[in-house]
């Protein structure tokens, strides 16, 4: 698709340019081949005319065929941020009513197991959005980090990715 | 003695069941918990609670598609469903499927506590809660939650949108104190920045139109400090 703006311009001037290629090669010597075009005003100010329109009326095309690929660039990535605050909205909101629900429990429990239990969920939950925070942080360095540039062992990445995962 | 009513509280995560399964348990109900939508709909079907506590966003069968098998197949257990999105229109629309109240992540535990009360209290055994009929009415007050119009006396009252909403609230949850808070949850949604004056301003525009004497009210009484409740009954209508 990136390609496509290019091929489409420059398709007439390399067709062009073969023919003409092909015409001095095959008619080098003999100079008895030349078109004679004669038209008078009225066909010739129509043929300009339609030609012109047909011009703009490509033109007009590709702006539109180009516009439309960047609304589709920017609407792909709106949809994108809107699924990762979902996702986020997701990741705060449960881990923060599991610390209300289990502070509930520690207001009302006596000492013994079951506000042991309350306590240590509550104090997971509170990891868990830490975690939650600095991933976050990683993510805006990233957004704003310069991309390095070096040589990367891809069966090696994987076998350490794949051993974290297990 | 009267047996405790009994509880199904559906969430994915195990740290919300595990620290509220004990909380609603202390509160006076018999809870039974599942993981995910499919398992709802099996422990509904056997264990037939009384009413369902619903998380929406959920592995395999989401709370929505849950509470749309159960209406459509017309069961009428009471389902507070808990919400994790922000619009209002979304939970407008949960209500419309057939939610008998939604609650917003993260919730006051005792809130939720308040809520199932409330919600048991309204519960007509196998019958739509007031939350799914389309046309609600309370002596000669009408209102159409489809077309979102209101008549008195068969006039049709000129209201606002918001005023509209408050009123259907109001009349899906009636007997009921209503904090502003949560009105303000309901019509505004959580993160417009309104401050609780605007329902004030709002109940002042329907008690105008409803010619309702704030002093001896037909519909919407004040609790001082606290809210409003509305204090007709409140009835379904084809």
């Amino acid at each position: 698709m990136k390609y496509g703006r290019w091929l489409v311009t420059l398709a007439p001037a390399v067709l062009g340019a073969g023919l003409a290629l092909y015409f001095f090669l095959s008619f080098d010597l003999h100079h008895d081949h030349i078109v004679y075009l004669r038209a008078d005003f009225g066909s010739l100010s129509l043929i300009l005319g339609l030609g012109l329109s047909g011009l703009a009326a490509l033109v007009f095309a590709l702006l539109g065929w180009s516009g439309r690929t960047r609304q589709q660039v920017n609407a792909a990535a709106a949809e994108e941020r809107r699924r990762f605050l979902r996702r986020l909205d997701h990741e705060l909101k449960n881990p923060l009513t599991a610390i209300r629900a289990g502070l509930a429990n520690l207001a009302e429990l006596p000492s013994g197991g079951a506000r042991r239990e309350a306590l240590a969920s509550v104090e997971t939950q509170t990891l868990r959005l830490s975690r939650l925070s600095a991933d976050l942080r990683k993510l805006a360095e990233l957004e704003v980090r310069l991309v390095e540039h070096s040589p990367v062992d891809v069966p090696a990445l994987l076998r350490d990715a794949f051993s974290m995962a297990q | 003695m009267q047996p405790k009513p009994s509880i199904l509280l559906v969430d994915d995560e195990s740290a919300i069941t595990d620290n509220l399964s004990p909380f609603l348990s202390r509160s006076g109900f018999a809870v039974t918990v599942a993981s995910n939508g499919e398992e709802a709909l099996q422990k509904v079907a056997t264990g037939h609670p009384d009413l369902l506590v619903l998380d929406v966003l959920m592995p395999r069968l989401d709370g929505r598609e849950v509470l749309r098998q159960l209406r459509q197949g017309g069961n009428w257990t009471p389902i507070l469903l808990l919400t994790q999105v922000g619009e209002a229109s979304e939970r407008a629309m949960a209500l419309e499927e057939g939610a008998d109240d939604y609650l917003n992540k993260p919730f006051d535990p005792h809130e939720l506590v308040a809520r199932i009360r409330a919600v048991l209290r309204r519960a007509r055994p196998g019958q739509p809660p007031l939350s799914a009929a389309v046309r609600l009415a309370c002596e000669k007050l009408i209102l159409d939650r489809a077309s979102h119009r209101v008549w008195l006396d068969e006039a049709e009252l000129a209201l606002t949108p918001k005023s509209v909403m408050l009123l259907e609230y109001m009349m899906t949850h009636p007997d009921e104190l209503v904090s502003r808070d949560r009105l303000l949850d309901v019509v505004w949604g959580w993160d417009y920045p309104v401050g609780t004056r605007a329902v004030d301003t709002r109940i002042a525009e329907l008690r105008r139109a409803l010619d309702d004497d704030p002093g001896r009210p037909r519909y919407i009484e004040t609790i001082p400090g606290q809210g409003y409740r509305f204090v007709g009954t409140v009835e379904t209508r084809p």
